[in-house]
């Protein structure tokens, strides 16, 4: 029960969240759906790193993985590792992991309604939790509960606690699902586009709220999104997913400012922002390929504008020249072959 | 001086809100609170605003959707009457799966304008079908297929092609790429910017999206609390809102342009 802040986990050198050369599989009566190719990520001690990718890229599974929360029997792993702190989490018991959710690790989803019980009043529910993992009563996990709601800048504290989920609105929602996840002051927090149902004025004040309460417990957070802005504003790091592999990462400034994989530079020009008014936006011509009988080579092979036949080996992810440390990506060109060309 | 082809004046749609055990007291809640706007033929104007700012409903009252308050609305200068002018106005809504009937075949949802309005010459309900799918770039193989075979990005375009099947001169889009990926929503942008430029239809283009509504619309009306709040050309109040509620929705709005959060923590110290 102490055991888990070792030495080796609070050092920067050694990843929160490590998680290497991931394939997984859903077994489908059409056969296997890889849904993660070799997929090797990091979140290291205070870092805020984005995980951005289409509907289908693995985005979630990732998530839900690192949690251990896909159904048992419903998936395979075929390759790699995943661990929390520096600790298996594919082989842990159910025990275990009913120790380590909420107190290292702790999740927000999409949906906050959905991850609250409809018949327990906040009250009860955000007790229940505190009182989990600390050794408190029920006067102090209160006084806890309500300092918890405080710190996520809701002001009307007791009508809150005293509420049914229904009774709140999907902002207020997020916010006591985030001060739940933040009650233990976890390690890393795993952000499953936390924003995506919200009303954009409601989404701006949540993604301030993460981000400054995660720099004030220096909380590591995996943030989940579809948005590359969102990105831009709230990560130090981020990676992008296609198809279950990671085609592209690296410090977000490199990554957003000189997108290196063909991917990547084309989600940014599909995006209205990147272009002149009233232009034809860049368009990814094709289909996700289907996970089942998946392409030998790159992912995005059928896709890409600059693909030719060294494509249809599988790429490995490749420094990008001339930038900055960390930026890499998953593309043949960027080798000293593809260079050379 | 061109004639309007969208004519709203002072309109107000209020929704009586019940309250109180014997319903004694009632609630009169302003959806659209006294909103006037016009609209020129071939031209784009975005409502833009927060969850909760009538935008949508602005919508579904142009279309008949909800009955309208108070205050007018004029189609090329004649107030509207939804049994003459109902397939001159069409609306797209933001998710398509919930505005198909999931048992009837592509090719029926798509000309269902034209039956309403008494075609039942099936081979010529197949031919529309068939240029109808042409427009917005889906295969006339498609035709025989049910809603549910066809991807988010697909089922707009379908949407788009249902309400495109009696020549409209008004399309009214409600958060039409909202559900989208950012790949597919460039794709339907593209073919709604296109279809405008061959068919020279007017689009009313609801969105909370500042980015969608700044590329493809021509002037832009900003509302708060079922009023609006600022209007004027869409390249001008993007770049520099005068009201203040606009310069909080533009800076609320994650952006490539700004500053990061964690440059934001720095500068304030």
């Amino acid at each position: 029960m102490i055991a888990m802040n070792t030495p080796a986990s609070n050092t920067p050198t050694s990843p929160i969240i490590d998680i290497r050369n991931l394939s997984l599989e859903f077994p489908s009566r059409h056969g296997a759906v890889k849904a993660l190719s070799d997929v090797s990520l990091t979140v290291n001690a205070g870092e805020i790193v984005g995980l951005v990718g289409e509907s289908g890229s693995g985005k979630s599974v990732i998530a839900m993985t690192t949690m251990r929360l896909l159904p048992t029997g419903q998936f395979s792993v075929s390759d790699g590792s995943v661990s929390v702190l520096g600790r298996d989490v594919l082989g842990m018991t159910r025990a275990e992991l009913e120790e380590r959710r909420g107190k290292d690790i702790a999740m927000v989803f999409q949906e906050p309604m959905n991850a609250l019980n409809p018949t327990m009043r906040i009250r009860a529910q955000l007790i229940d939790v505190i009182r989990r993992h600390q050794p408190l009563d029920k006067n102090a996990a209160t006084a806890r509960a309500k300092e918890l709601l405080a710190t996520m800048q809701i002001t009307d504290v007791d009508r809150v606690m005293d509420s049914y989920p229904h009774m709140l609105s999907g902002g207020m929602r997020q916010r006591v699902l985030l001060a739940m996840a933040f009650s233990c002051e976890p390690s890393v927090l795993i952000a499953d586009e936390p924003t995506t149902a919200l009303d954009v004025l409601v989404q701006a004040e949540i993604l301030r709220l993460i981000w400054h309460k995660a720099n004030d417990l220096g909380t590591a957070v995996l943030f989940i999104t579809h948005d590359m802005a969102t990105v831009h504003q709230l990560c130090d790091r981020v990676y992008v997913l296609y198809a279950g592999t990671v085609v592209e990462t690296g410090r977000t400034a490199d990554v957003l400012k000189h997108p290196a994989h063909p991917y990547t530079k084309a989600l940014l020009a599909a995006m209205p922002a990147t272009q002149a008014a009233k232009a034809d936006l860049t368009v990814i011509e094709g289909t996700v390929p289907s996970l089942v009988d998946a392409p030998p080579g790159c992912r995005f092979y059928n896709r890409c504008s600059v693909a030719d036949d060294k494509c249809l080996t599988r790429p490995v992810m490749t420094a990008v020249i001339g930038s900055q440390p960390d930026h890499s990506a998953a593309c043949w060109r960027l080798t000293e072959q593809g260079t050379a060309a | 001086m061109i004639l309007p082809l969208l004519d709203v004046d002072n309109l107000q749609v209020h929704f009586a809100r019940g309250g109180g055990l014997l319903k004694s007291q009632t609630n009169v809640v302003k959806a659209v609170d006294g909103v006037s706007f016009t609209l020129s033929p071939g031209q784009n104007l975005g409502l833009l605003g927060a969850s909760g700012c009538g935008k949508s409903t602005i919508a579904q009252a142009l279309v008949g959707l909800v009955p309208i308050t108070s205050g007018s609305v004029r189609f090329n200068g004649q107030v509207v009457d939804m049994t003459r002018d109902h397939g001159a106005i069409q609306i797209v809504f933001q998710d398509p799966q919930t505005s198909f009937n999931p048992r009837r075949k592509v090719w029926q949802l798509i000309t269902e304008p034209l039956t309403i309005a008494g075609e039942r010459n099936r081979d010529k309900l197949m031919a529309k079908a068939q240029d109808l799918m042409a427009k917005v770039g889906l295969g006339r193989h498609q035709l025989d297929r049910y809603p549910h075979e066809f991807s988010g990005g697909q089922r707009q375009r379908l949407a788009i092609a249902r309400a495109l099947a009696i020549d409209p001169k008004l399309l009214i889009l409600d958060e039409p790429t909202s559900a989208l990926d950012i790949s597919v929503q460039a794709q339907i942008l593209n073919l709604l910017m296109q279809l405008q430029r061959d068919l020279n239809v007017a689009y009313l283009f609801i969105s909370h999206d500042v980015s969608v509504v700044r590329h493809i619309c021509d002037s832009v009306a900003v509302l708060q609390a079922g009023r609006i709040v600022e209007t004027g050309s869409a390249a001008d109040i993007l770049a520099a809102p005068q009201h203040p509620y606009t310069r909080s929705l533009l800076n609320a709005v994650p952006s490539l342009d700004a500053p990061t959060f964690r440059a934001q923590r720095t500068s304030s110290l």
